[in-house]
């Protein structure tokens, strides 16, 4: 009869996923183990090979790596399993790192626990407030199609320029380009993080020559690749990494100045072996794991002792004179502000679109 | 029905097949393009991503695992919903009525939603993430693809067969079983493709379930592409096409998909 | 008729016990953990204050904008579901009657979108779809339009990705039941000397009414659920329900805000369910063959 086989291979089916289910979770070593939360792809890659493999060596111990998730999306899972052991260590973009802290969701650290945090530069040591150092960070660029945008452009506002009306791609302001686009327009337009007005005012005049409309930073390459789009606001690690693939495109900070994305390590409160993670912190924050890090995928390192090869002057920045030319926003401010921030947008832009149309 | 209109429904089919296969084709095809970034039509061919699979064990393990959390999820997906339908369309009780809208709101639910009130739920109990976790959020999402899809075969069945039989002398088990099931299959065989098919794809719910090592392979695949965009992805696709694929074959080989309606007059 | 009469026995809470079980401590419990705090005033970076308030459905259900994306919410889910039903229909009346030397490679194909992750397909949407892609370009060579046709973040986009998904489920919700249509009762319609079309729309279809219902549920639902389609392919002209939900669960982490649309997105989508349901089993006395 056509259902008994059935049955049974419903049954056996079951059974061996069962066991496959049991079996992949057993082998928990308790001690001398951490698991790290980052992010997956290059990150991830490099991450294994040039920190955790040397840093398992190093301790004798063993690193988890989990790679799911983006920075807002770890935080929300801090905040669903408060006082419940997820992770040891995890990494935080700036404003998730306070709003975690803030909540009660990692543990203090200072030069104490993590002695590298003295070899930092002064705004890594004091950004994350004390719930973590500043282990890197990255600056917004103008990205540019070499072939299409000519002249090379040296300030935000070829992005307004109605030669290239549909060539432009913004990020929505829940994503990180997007914030500090917003935070660039508002500078631009005589305000600040405190007055953000002028900026929703010139992000309403940007809407029509806009695109696309990206929100993920993978999304980027085939619009950059296909030539759909020819200007954006991108991040410098990873348009750096897009150049060395062969992609005609420029990168450069415009003359009006920049604000980078700060990157932090976050020691859960709920973590199972703190002595290792705050080892595991300190291990990252050496120079030779700043450095590796800067080379592969051009995260500044924010480890003063680094110093890099003169080809990659300019690509990344290294050292206290190229920090110094970064801004970093008012990080508390866009914590508390980012929620009203949003709603606006969302209200603006639909606007601005339908009278487009 | 007539020749001309056998063409028209041809020609119509026709169609709406090359609709649903174009993105998948785009993504087979990228796959075996040489450039070190997604690129359409590729310039030139190569197999070195697939070559390359080698150096990513994680997405193969994360294959397995997606694979057996599938399977299971069918298995209990499909106890629960098949009791769960016979009870909704054949029996009268309080509550009926709201029980077959309230399993069909996992399915209208963002995915993220879910995903976030299991976390904390289990939270609370203080346990460990496991594979427990997975598959019962796995289930929950796809208990109302199961439920509805024996529901619609149920409701139009044609019961004087099941009063034969009882008028023959058989007890309502023996009923069910040798002749309401059979007549469900199509129902059930639906049922069972969607829980298999939306369980091996699932991937919001399952980013708030995983543990560091149960990853399923959706997941897996997300967070590379949060990260880079390079053409691996599309050859581990192309390849969980292929599995998947494979799976439903050998699957059909087994059950006999292609005789689904067990009576009645055939052509 | 017996047929007809559903029976009011002991059996039925037993049969639904499994399932209602399941559902109710895996789904409503941890839903209705999740979406109380939709009473709370819950900030960011701060512990959440004691204390009930309404201030989070007031911020929702008093905004103009707002309720404009509820509304958006509810027509496109009424869209994509009459657009994949229509198209799924030939799909699976094809499949169902057809001869079987086909039939498993065209199922199989009928799974094709299910078989690779939302962000893949999109990508290979962005291909064709894109100003100079497959789909334009082929439109230029063929001489149909000037110059290329806007497909991407526009809602001709976010229609076709999303139906682009709902088809498979449409049709497998579909292909059993046009099987087990009885034929010889289409056989007696044409004895009496009604023509195909007249088989179909008076007999066939009727009969293929709880097919059409289960993928109806099952599309909409899909459709409201969608957060992925309407971002990457939508872009911000269309903001629905889950783009908000989206947006505060996971970016600005007002579990509050985010709590009280995600309920009333579950509160219209059962209700409408309910409404569906009750429809459902009244025309069911209909639908049965006698």
């Amino acid at each position: 009869m056509r259902e008994g086989r059935i049955g049974r291979w419903v049954a056996i089916v079951a059974l061996a996923s069962l066991g496959l289910g049991a079996s992949t979770e057993s082998g928990r070593a308790q001690t001398r183990e951490i698991v790290f939360s980052g992010y997956g792809g290059d990150y991830g890659e490099v991450m294994k090979k040039l920190v955790i493999e040397p840093f398992e060596q190093k301790f004798n111990a063993k690193v988890v790596y989990d790679a799911t998730g983006s920075s807002a999306q770890k935080l929300a899972k801090l905040r669903a399993t408060k006082d419940t052991y997820t992770w040891d260590v995890t990494v935080l973009t700036g404003y998730d790192l306070l709003a975690a802290g803030r909540e009660g969701l990692l543990e203090a650290v200072g030069p104490e626990r993590i002695p590298n945090i003295a070899k930092l530069h002064e705004f890594a040591q004091k950004e994350g407030q004390g719930w973590g150092p500043i282990t890197s960070v990255d600056p917004l660029i103008l990205l540019y199609n070499r072939d299409r945008v000519k002249p090379a452009p040296d300030s935000w506002s070829v992005l307004w320029d109605p030669k290239y009306k549909g060539k432009v791609a913004i990020s929505h302001v829940s994503e990180g380009k997007g914030l500090f686009l917003l935070l660039i327009a508002a500078y631009m337009g005589g305000g600040d993080e405190k007055r953000i007005d002028p900026g929703f005012g010139k992000l309403r005049e940007l809407v029509p020559n806009v695109g696309a409309w990206l929100t993920l930073s993978p999304q980027y390459v085939p619009y950059l690749q296909r030539e759909d789009v020819w200007l954006t606001p991108y991040w410098n690690g990873r348009a750096q990494l897009m150049i060395d693939q062969g992609l005609p495109l420029g990168a450069v900070i415009p003359k009006e100045g920049t604000l980078a994305i700060t990157n932090s390590f976050g020691v859960s409160k709920s973590a199972r072996n703190k002595a290792l993670a705050y080892e595991f912190v300190n291990f990252y924050l050496d120079r030779a794991q700043q450095e590796a890090f800067a080379r592969k995928i051009y995260y500044a390192p924010t480890n003063r002792e680094v110093t890099l090869p003169p080809e990659y002057a300019g690509r990344v920045a290294v050292g206290a004179e190229a920090i110094g030319r970064l801004r970093f926003p008012d990080e508390d401010h866009l914590a508390k502000a980012r929620g009203a921030w949003v709603e606006r947008w969302n209200k603006d832009v639909y606007d601005a679109l339908k009278y487009q149309k | 029905m007539s020749r001309r209109g056998r063409l028209l429904l041809g020609a119509v089919n026709a169609a709406i097949y090359a609709f649903l296969l174009a993105p998948i084709l785009v993504v087979v095809v990228v796959s075996f393009g040489d450039a070190a970034y997604l690129q359409f039509p590729p310039r030139r061919l190569s197999l070195r991503w697939y070559t390359d699979l080698g150096e990513y064990p994680d997405f193969v393990r994360s294959f397995w695992l997606s694979l057996g959390l599938a399977a299971a999820t069918t298995a209990v997906s499909g106890v629960l919903g098949i009791l769960g339908a016979l009870a909704l369309v054949r029996h009268r009780f309080p509550g009926r009525d709201l029980l077959g809208a309230l399993v069909m709101a996992p399915a209208a639910l963002p995915g993220l939603v879910t995903g976030i009130a299991l976390l904390q739920f289990f939270s609370l109990f203080r346990t460990e993430p496991s594979f427990w976790r997975l598959l019962l959020g796995h289930v929950v999402v796809t208990l109302p693809y199961v439920v509805r899809s024996v529901a619609a075969v149920l409701a139009g069945l044609d019961r004087s067969l099941e009063e034969a039989a009882r008028g023959l002398g058989a007890g309502p088990w023996a009923v069910t079983r040798l002749v309401t099931l059979p007549l469900i299959k199509p129902g059930v065989i639906a049922g069972a493709l969607f829980a298999f098919i939306l369980s091996f794809d699932n991937v919001v719910v399952s980013i708030f379930l995983t543990t560091p090592r149960l990853v399923p392979l959706p997941t897996q695949i997300y967070n590379y592409v949060e990260s880079s965009a390079r053409p691996i992805i599309a050859s581990i696709s192309t390849l969980q096409i292929a599995v998947i694929v494979a799976m439903l074959l050998l699957a059909e080989r087994l059950i006999g998909f292609s005789r689904l309606y067990t009576g009645g007059t055939e052509r | 008729m017996t047929s007809a009469r559903r029976r009011a026995g002991a059996a039925g809470p037993w049969l639904a016990a499994p399932l209602a079980l399941c559902l109710f401590v895996w789904f409503v419990l941890p839903l209705a953990l999740l979406l109380s705090e939709s009473l709370r005033d819950v900030v960011v970076g701060q512990p959440t204050p004691p204390g009930l308030t309404l201030a989070n459905y007031a911020r929702f259900l008093l905004d103009p904008f707002y309720l404009g994306t509820l509304r958006a919410t509810l027509v496109l889910g009424v869209v994509v579901t009459l657009l994949a039903l229509a198209l799924a229909y030939p799909v699976a009346y094809g499949l169902a009657r057809g001869r079987h030397r086909w039939k498993t490679f065209l199922r199989l194909c009928v799974v094709a979108p299910l078989l690779v992750s939302v962000v893949i397909r999109t990508y290979g949407w962005i291909v064709l779809l894109a100003n100079n892609g497959a789909v334009n370009q082929a439109l230029l060579v063929l001489g149909l339009v000037d110059e290329p046709v806007r497909f991407l973040f526009t809602y001709t986009g976010v229609l076709i990705g999303l139906v682009h998904f709902a088809l498979p489920v449409a049709v497998l919700s579909l292909v059993g039941v046009i099987e087990a249509v009885d034929q010889t009762l289409e056989d007696a319609a044409r004895g009496l000397g009604a023509g195909p079309w007249r088989t179909f729309w008076a007999v066939t279809f009727p009969l293929t009414l709880p097919g059409l219902a289960a993928g109806a549920m099952l599309v909409f639902s899909l459709t409201v659920a969608a957060f992925v389609t309407p971002a990457l392919m939508g872009g911000p002209s269309l903001v629905v329900l889950s783009t908000l939900i989206y947006q505060q669960m996971t970016v600005t982490l007002e579990w509050g805000f985010g709590a009280a649309v995600a309920t009333i997105l579950l509160v219209v989508a059962t209700g409408l369910f309910l409404g569906a349901q009750r429809l459902l089993g009244r025309a069911r006395g209909l639908g049965t063959a006698a």
